[in-house]
């Protein structure tokens, strides 16, 4: 392998070189792209509350969905164990919805698969994700953070109606 | 040297013959209650790797259920609770129980071996880390037979495991068992980097040590360094299920993210305390079947060295989705990514040195090599989750479920069998069957896959971690029924190995010393090695000594080597009474204060029978290491090291939660700064004292040792008494541990200290006892050093909690 040709780069060593490369840089556009591209932005901690008066607290003391501007939607959701509330929702296609919600026990999740719905809520903390529901059809909420016994009941749905 | 204990270890030495696990061990060495006392670090390694096994087996038969439940939708194999205890016990008893305590087995068997010691630098101590680990581990599985196994998930996420919300004895089992496998975990990691520092046989510096005895390393420091914070954080949660604190209370002012963070700070490292062991292992094996020596060695070591550092960097990307804010987000997302630049390198390096080699494609090569593969997708699976915006759509779903068994089974298990086919004859004296340890590999390798890839899918389409069940429309049916069966799939392969290793000990072929032209001390000695490891201490010329020794070229004259007499502790069965005290500990808390007297009445008494039971054998007055330096100093720097890491913790809890009580009595109410100041004092003074203490020790003075000795002790009495004041005032006047979040963190802080003036108080007062029966010569002044140390080290804590407690408002 030692002959002196030292300046000479083999193919096979091209073969690991460029992949090395590509792959950061692959990954660094990935990160750019669903980050700015596809507005998909971390949950940040917006608010805090007392998770013993959520009921009395707004936006929680009028909860559900509530339209803000036409395709625009706000849904006010609390979780306990296990179910949440509001676990049902209806919005036409094509719209946005803001979701704020707390927990009012244990730590759960909201997963929301096929829209960038994924926040842990946390009791004491109000969480914000944003998703545009564009294909008219049911999109499961799932709670994904181990919260109990029925934590595998714990779910509800968005229904994406045709846009009349 | 004369020797008093070392009668028995000449005895056995003398039958060198090689059969089966015991068949090396001499006359007085048989029967079980030789397994119990023994200090042995190579019956100490079985002990470890036979419990790893069973327990590995346990945790298996908990996969197998899962997976039978998850194989079609809509199933009921179990309950829906004993499904979650399934998951839970799963996860605690692989990481716990089976994966760490098997790198443990390697750790004791191979280390000493490969530096070419005689044993450990503590060999008592290393079986009390053995047989606290054993309780530990009874003590959790005894959760199944009163029915109330865990089920809080194996990171159990506060606020479910609060009282309120988990009101059985369920968490309880959790917590006291991780806390004391915790203080195993934490007495053999001093115990090796005491060893690999100050044991070394002449001539080996640091970088010629082999790259499994650095990521030995590694991986204590990791464990000295990350077990405080979890420890920490479980003392919280027993607090609060024990005493009604308000560590985990939300409506008290309590956050949960300080559960996570803590466990997470100890959680990240712990994926690197699974796996380093197992990359030090393939550093071993590829280079010996690849006859070359490993490509870039000193750049494996650094790499695993910068793994470490790292390691401590990343843990908050199991948390992007708990909303810490994009600052943070964004540091340990870098981090992560950083982490996989060391972690690349040493896959790399791994093929250049399978390149052009005269490769021997054994069953330990087969596991090498399938390490580097499985592995590499278990870590390219991994940078994905420093993508916060990919880690969202993947966090809690099966993604991640497939990358931590990649990296787990792929990665650490993976080495774990390629140790055990490599080192084998080592142990045993006898090879395994070559054509069924190929059969496993295939079996395992086709299965693992089978059962694991497709979970990357399963997490992409949406399938959440830890559901009991699913609804048949999901879509995710089919990938579970494989998953399923890949799953039975692993479970034969294990099966192949364990019918293999029944064979090989029964009739196995007999193994010379050097079985597979080995390059490292290990293989200089007979299969198995004699109770004393090595007739002569080797001489070190440089990395892979033994191949040099065998094929040249040597670097320079070899040092000589090191014609000590062989001295061999004497078995001892205060390791065991130990740990039986501390299961009743952990027994009583559950079920009686008595119970929990009595255990801490049998665990102080093995703890003074243990730690005077050699106080006058001449060969054990002496313990300089290779350092230079008393191996029982070391070993109390590297302690200290861990507890600045544990009152560092406390004291950043009690900041983080500073003004957060939504009740009084506040601090400022209710601190009385001038009597503390006095108490303070009095404290520092007590240091002075000791340093009087240790020098009328070391030049005899039994008169001043006396004085001086008591001195201390009394001013750490002193200071306790106006602790106790204090609280008594505090309770008066309405602040207990239950009044609010200020008198949860300070009471918990502050009591710490305390318990830790006491244990010293203890200690001097047993020093000075010692001197006043004329038992504390100059040659013990090592023992009151080391006791300084520590009260030293408990004096400059105070002054930390002192100025952030009381004079920072």
């Amino acid at each position: 392998m030692a002959t002196r040709k030292a300046t000479t780069v083999y193919l096979y060593e091209l073969a690991w070189i460029l992949p090395s490369f590509a792959i950061p840089v692959g990954m660094l556009v990935a990160l750019v792209v669903t980050a700015f591209g596809a507005g998909i932005h971390l949950p940040g901690q917006e608010r805090r509350i007392d998770p013993t008066k959520v009921a009395e607290t707004a936006p929680f003391d009028t909860p559900g969905l509530v339209e803000l501007a036409p395709g625009q939607y706000e849904v006010r959701m609390t979780a306990q164990i296990w179910a949440f509330a509001p676990n049902e929702i209806r919005v036409p296609a094509g719209s946005t919805v803001h979701f704020w919600a707390t927990s009012k026990d244990v730590v759960h999740g909201l997963l929301i698969p096929k829209v960038h719905v994924n926040v842990m809520l946390l009791p004491g903390q109000v969480a914000h994700a944003v998703a545009r529901f564009d294909t008219p059809g049911e999109y499961p909420i799932i709670c994904h953070e181990y919260c109990g016994i029925a934590h595998h009941t714990m779910a509800g749905k968005v229904i994406v109606e045709a846009a009349r | 040297m004369g020797h008093a204990g070392g009668m028995r270890g000449h005895a056995s030495a003398q039958s060198g013959d090689v059969g089966g696990m015991g068949g090396h061990l001499g006359a007085p060495h048989v029967g079980w209650r030789s397994w119990v006392t023994t200090v042995d670090h190579k019956r100490i390694g079985i002990l470890y790797g036979v419990s790893a096994f069973v327990f590995l087996l346990v945790g298996g038969i908990e996969a197998l259920l899962i997976r039978l439940q998850l194989a079609g939708p809509g199933q009921a194999v179990v309950s829906a609770q004993g499904f979650n205890a399934l998951f839970t016990m799963h996860g605690t008893t692989m990481v716990f129980l089976a994966v760490m305590p098997a790198n443990a087995a390697f750790f004791n068997y191979i280390v000493p071996l490969m530096i070419g010691a005689r044993d450990v630098a503590f060999p008592r101590l290393n079986a009390l880390s053995y047989w606290i680990f054993f309780f530990g581990a009874l003590f959790l599985n005894a959760s199944f037979l009163v029915g109330a196994p865990p089920d809080a998930g194996w990171f159990g996420y506060a606020n479910l495991t609060s009282k309120q919300f988990s009101p059985g004895m369920n968490v309880d089992f959790w917590l006291l068992s991780l806390l004391v496998l915790g203080v195993s975990s934490m007495i053999a990691a001093v115990n090796f980097i005491v060893t690999i520092l100050g044991m070394r046989a002449p001539g080996m510096t640091l970088m010629r040590m082999p790259v499994f005895v650095w990521m030995t390393l590694v991986v204590q420091f990791l464990i000295v360094l990350a077990f405080p914070p979890v420890t920490v954080g479980l003392i919280f949660l027993m607090f609060d299920r024990f005493f009604g604190t308000h560590f985990y209370d939300v409506a008290a002012g309590g956050d949960l993210h300080l559960w996570q963070h803590l466990f997470w700070i100890f959680g990240h490292p712990e994926v690197y305390i699974l796996i380093l062991p197992a990359f030090g292992i393939v550093s071993e094996v590829l280079p010996t079947f690849a006859r070359k020596p490993l490509f870039g060695a000193p750049v494996v070591i650094y790499s695993g060295v910068l793994i470490g550092f790292f390691g401590f960097g990343v843990w908050s990307h199991h948390m992007f989705a708990a909303g810490m804010g994009p600052v943070a987000d964004a540091a340990f997302s870098i981090a992560t990514m950083l982490i996989a630049i060391p972690t690349g390198i040493k896959i790399f390096n791994w093929l250049a040195t399978l390149w052009g080699g005269a490769l021997r494609m054994t069953t330990a090569m087969h596991f090498a090599i399938g390490l580097v593969g499985l592995f590499t997708i278990g870590g390219l699976s991994g940078i994905m989750h420093a993508s916060p915006p990919v880690d969202l759509q993947q966090t809690d779903t099966y993604f991640v479920v497939a990358h931590f068994h990649y990296v787990l089974i792929g990665g650490s298990l993976f080495g774990i069998f390629a140790g055990v086919y490599y080192w084998w004859p080592k142990m045993t004296g006898r090879f395994l069957d070559e054509r069924l340890g190929k059969l496993g590999f295939w079996l395992l390798f086709v299965a693992f896959n089978a059962a694991f890839f497709p979970q990357h899918y399963l997490g992409a389409i949406g399938m959440p971690r830890r559901i009991y069940t699913y609804a048949a429309g999901t879509g995710w049916a089919f990938w579970n029924l494989v998953s399923t069966v890949g799953a039975f799939g692993i479970a034969v392969g294990v099966l192949v190995f364990a019918v293999n290793a029944w064979r090989s000990l029964r009739a196995g072929a007999p193994a010379p010393a050097d079985p597979w032209d080995g390059r490292t001390l290990e293989w200089r000695t007979s299969s198995p090695p004699p109770v004393h490891d090595f007739d002569e201490i080797p001489a070190v010329s440089g990395r892979d000594t033994f191949w040099r020794e065998k094929y040249g070229p040597r670097r320079g004259a070899p040092p000589a080597p090191a014609h000590d007499h062989v001295h061999l502790p004497a078995p001892s069965h205060w390791p065991v009474v130990i740990g039986l005290g501390i299961a009743l500990l952990a027994v009583g808390a559950l079920t009686h204060l008595a119970v929990v007297a009595l255990g801490a009445l049998v665990a102080v008494v093995g703890v003074f029978r243990f730690a005077l039971e050699h106080h006058r054998t001449p060969a054990h007055a002496q313990q300089i290491g290779s350092l230079g330096v008393d191996h029982r100093k070391v070993a109390m720097w590297v302690f200290l090291g861990s507890e600045c890491f544990l009152f560092g913790t406390l004291i950043a809890t009690y900041l983080a939660y500073r003004g957060r009580s939504v009740v009084g009595p506040y601090p400022h109410e209710i601190l009385n700064i001038p009597v503390t100041t006095l108490s303070t004092f009095d404290l520092l003074m007590s240091s002075l004292l000791m340093v009087l203490a240790l020098a009328a020790v070391q030049r005899g003075d039994q008169r001043q040792a006396r004085l001086w000795l008591f001195g201390t002790a009394l001013f750490g009495l002193i200071f306790l008494g106006f602790q106790a004041f204090e609280f008594t005032t505090f309770v008066h006047e309405g602040l207990t541990l239950q009044q609010n979040l200020f008198g949860s963190t300070f009471f918990v802080l502050t009591g710490f200290h305390g318990g830790h003036v006491t244990v010293g108080v203890i200690w001097l007062l047993s020093l000075w006892v010692l001197a006043l029966r004329g038992r504390l010569a100059p040659v013990d002044a090592i023992k009151v050093e080391v006791a300084g140390l520590y009260w030293h080290f408990v004096d400059v804590v105070w002054i930390a909690i002192f100025t952030l407690l009381y004079l920072i408002p």
